[in-house]
């Protein structure tokens, strides 16, 4: 497949230009992405390529409260930042200054290579001291409803002992393609709780995340997917030193043609770190998920632990769902556990909700329920866990 | 209350019960014991209409009523509670929200007035008094992670939360320390009454030193094949089984 014309020439820009050099090179090396690709075997990019898209003008963010606001990739917009949190305007940085802050992409994601291209500002953002409140940060892509595309690019840094909390919201007009690519790195004995939240926005949306965690950080992360037509988020974790822990959480809730692509690479690169996956798919109508989660554990990280599960609820007999957990472990003394599972309801647990006087309707509502909660469990912030526990209420009766 | 009348009942078209006959009154506690897989709690799962169990034959009235003609949810919505051998986990669903709506959709039932939060804390609390669980239980998921005891407990917290007229209790003593048992015990005892009823299915006489039964039956052969009061249950404590499996079946299929 060759590069769509729209996408050839990347417009200028006025720093980072030899990692910009880097990520053509990378993408000449791997091609744009084709369903031969065993990568993108079952990733539909019909909405994508059937149109052309060009860059969205800048606009004025709309207010939703403190934070960072990515305006159609390009404005960045800094309200009320709480103390302890720094962002900083890539393009005002000194090149050895935003060095550190950003990676080409993700392993051989073409997408990441393209906003790495393509980006026109970078929110560089930097926390030392513990945050009270998460900190929040609105990708919105704002504008008519013009086939219009951006590449928003944020990097997170998380200082030596510091915890924080950050959500990443996409916010914005559906025509769109947003394909975003985050760098993150959270410093020795840092935490970072970090949710992604894709619940508002119709647009098409890719994500790349690239986390490189350091000696005893722990980072986690929560995923959010509802009404996309095409998602696909790749995630890829380097773990740099022992102590390290990692959960990543996922939850999609996908119906119509609705297609969501999990992709995840954690890299244990070194000895005694633990890291574990859990992401899960409600599925309705002719909706499709694909997780593809691969942990490497390199020669000598032994003392791994690392566990790897997907789940996918399955309410339509015309969704699809491609479920590929994989291991390459080259070290010995490792603990690793992976799997999946893809079914409807179970008959007895519906019959012991029924047995209490719940009808079946309810019975399956609440399974429903009970199978997205234990993702929203894990959350640390109660006003998320809880705003997303009302959406997850008010949409169970579509899937029931 | 209830009356089985010549029940038979397959499983994946395999026969496991033919022809049970059993009259419970309101105000009476009967036992049902019998050998491992002589069909219990296949009894069981017909009274509370397990979608797996086909009834074959036969009829059960429920206060009058054709409990056959019932969904499970309307069955207990009547009055039937059954509480688990093997009670179902349920992650990710809160125990205290699942006994609060299980509770309305009672209180709905019955065209009372559906109670918020709060108020169904306060009633949550006396009744988890009188089974001896721990608020934390409240907290977590429905059965999940908990002890074979400890869910057994819960469904006693259920039983009593929805103040059934049939109790049926299926092998709620099995895998509980004597301690749980009186626990358990005292908890059911609350429901003798004259209008309701309660049917133990239990292996071992300990649990009815503490409930007292008015009638003891054994199930074999798929049929209730000797009755009588709490003697019999004394009698299959010294005994065991044997004797019940020798003797001559009395409807001459053997
Ligand atoms: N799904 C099934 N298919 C076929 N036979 C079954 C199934 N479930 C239970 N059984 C059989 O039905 C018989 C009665 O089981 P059950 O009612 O559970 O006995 P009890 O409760 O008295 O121990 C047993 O022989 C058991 O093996
Ligand atoms: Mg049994």
């Amino acid at each position: 497949m060759t590069t769509p014309s729209w996408l050839q020439e990347p417009p200028s820009r006025s720093f980072a230009q030899a990692l910009a050099e880097e990520a053509s090179a990378q993408l000449t090396k791997i091609g744009f992405p084709h369903s031969r690709h065993e990568d993108w075997r079952y990733v539909d990019l019909a909405p994508i390529l059937n149109h052309t898209f060009s860059l969205a003008p800048n606009a004025e963010p709309e207010y939703r409260g403190p934070g960072v606001y990515l305006v159609n990739g390009q404005g960045i917009h800094n309200h009320d930042l709480p103390k302890g949190v720094r962002s900083e305007l890539g393009q005002a940085l000194s090149q050895s200054e935003i060095d550190p802050y950003l990676s080409a992409g993700v392993d051989s994601t073409a997408f990441s290579f393209i906003n790495t291209q393509r980006f026109q500002d970078v929110a560089a953002i930097s926390i030392d001291q513990n945050l009270t409140a998460p900190l929040n940060i609105y990708l919105m892509q704002l504008g008519d409803d013009a086939r219009t595309m951006s590449h928003p690019r944020l990097s997170i840094l998380v200082k030596e002992g510091v915890r924080a909390q950050v959500q990443i919201h996409h916010i914005g007009q559906s025509a769109a393609w947003v394909n975003a690519m985050t760098d993150i790195q959270v410093k020795e004995n840092a935490q970072l709780d970090l949710s992604l939240v894709s619940t508002e926005s119709e647009a098409i949306r890719t994500d790349a995340l690239h986390v490189k965690l350091y000696q005893g950080a722990r980072y986690q992360s929560h995923y959010f997917d509802t009404c996309t037509p095409l998602r696909r988020i790749d995630t890829q974790v380097d773990i740099l030193a022992d102590q390290v822990n990692c959960q990543l959480f996922g939850l999609g809730l996908l119906r119509d043609q609705m297609a969501l692509h999990q992709r995840v690479h954690i890299r244990h690169e070194v000895p005694g770190s633990e890291s574990s996956q859990q992401f899960k798919t409600i599925l309705a109508d002719r909706s499709l998920s694909e997780f593809s989660g691969l942990v490497s554990v390199f020669q000598n990280a032994h003392q791994t632990d690392s566990t790897q599960l997907n789940q996918n609820l399955l309410l339509s007999d015309h969704a699809r769902v491609i479920s590929r957990p994989q291991l390459c472990i080259d070290a010995d003394d490792v603990q690793c556990a992976h799997g999946c599972t893809i079914g409807q309801f179970d008959p007895e647990s519906v019959f012991y909700i029924v047995s209490r006087g719940l009808s079946e309707k309810e019975a399956q509502a609440l399974l429903t329920y009970g199978f997205a909660e234990e993702i929203l469990m894990s959350m640390t912030d109660r006003q998320l866990k809880e705003s997303l526990e009302g959406l997850l209420q008010s949409e169970i009766n579509y899937y029931v | 209350m209830l009356t089985i009348s010549n029940l038979s009942g397959n499983i994946d078209d395999t026969a496991i019960l033919n022809g049970v006959d059993l009259t419970v009154n309101p105000g009476e506690i009967h036992a049902i014991m019998g050998p491992n897989g002589s069909g219990k709690s296949t009894l069981s799962k017909l009274i509370t209409g397990h979608p797996d169990y086909e009834v074959t034959g036969g009829q059960i009235q429920f206060k009058g009523k054709d409990l056959l003609e019932m969904d499970p949810d309307e069955r207990a919505l009547n009055g039937v509670f059954m509480s688990f051998q093997y009670p179902v986990d349920i992650p990710g669903v809160n125990n205290e929200s699942f006994l609060r709506m299980a509770y309305n959709a009672k209180q709905k039932h019955l065209g009372n007035k559906e109670v918020d939060p709060l108020d169904f804390a306060q009633i949550l609390d006396e009744k988890r008094a009188i089974i001896g669980m721990d608020e934390s239980y409240l907290e977590r998921s429905v059965n999940h992670g908990f002890s074979g005891g400890e869910k057994k407990r819960n469904e006693i917290l259920q039983l009593l939360v929805l103040d059934p007229d049939l109790i049926i209790l299926d092998e709620t003593d099995s895998g509980l320390d004597i301690d749980a048992i009186q626990d358990v015990a005292k908890a059911v005892n609350t429901f003798k009454s004259k209008d309701k009823s309660i049917l133990i299915i239990t292996h071992y006489q300990r649990i009815l030193s503490y409930i007292e039964p008015d009638f003891v039956h054994i199930l074999h052969n798929g049929k209730i094949e000797e009755s009588g009061d709490k003697s019999l249950a004394l009698k299959l404590e010294e005994q065991g089984y044997q004797w019940v499996k020798d003797a001559p079946n009395l409807n001459g299929d053997s």
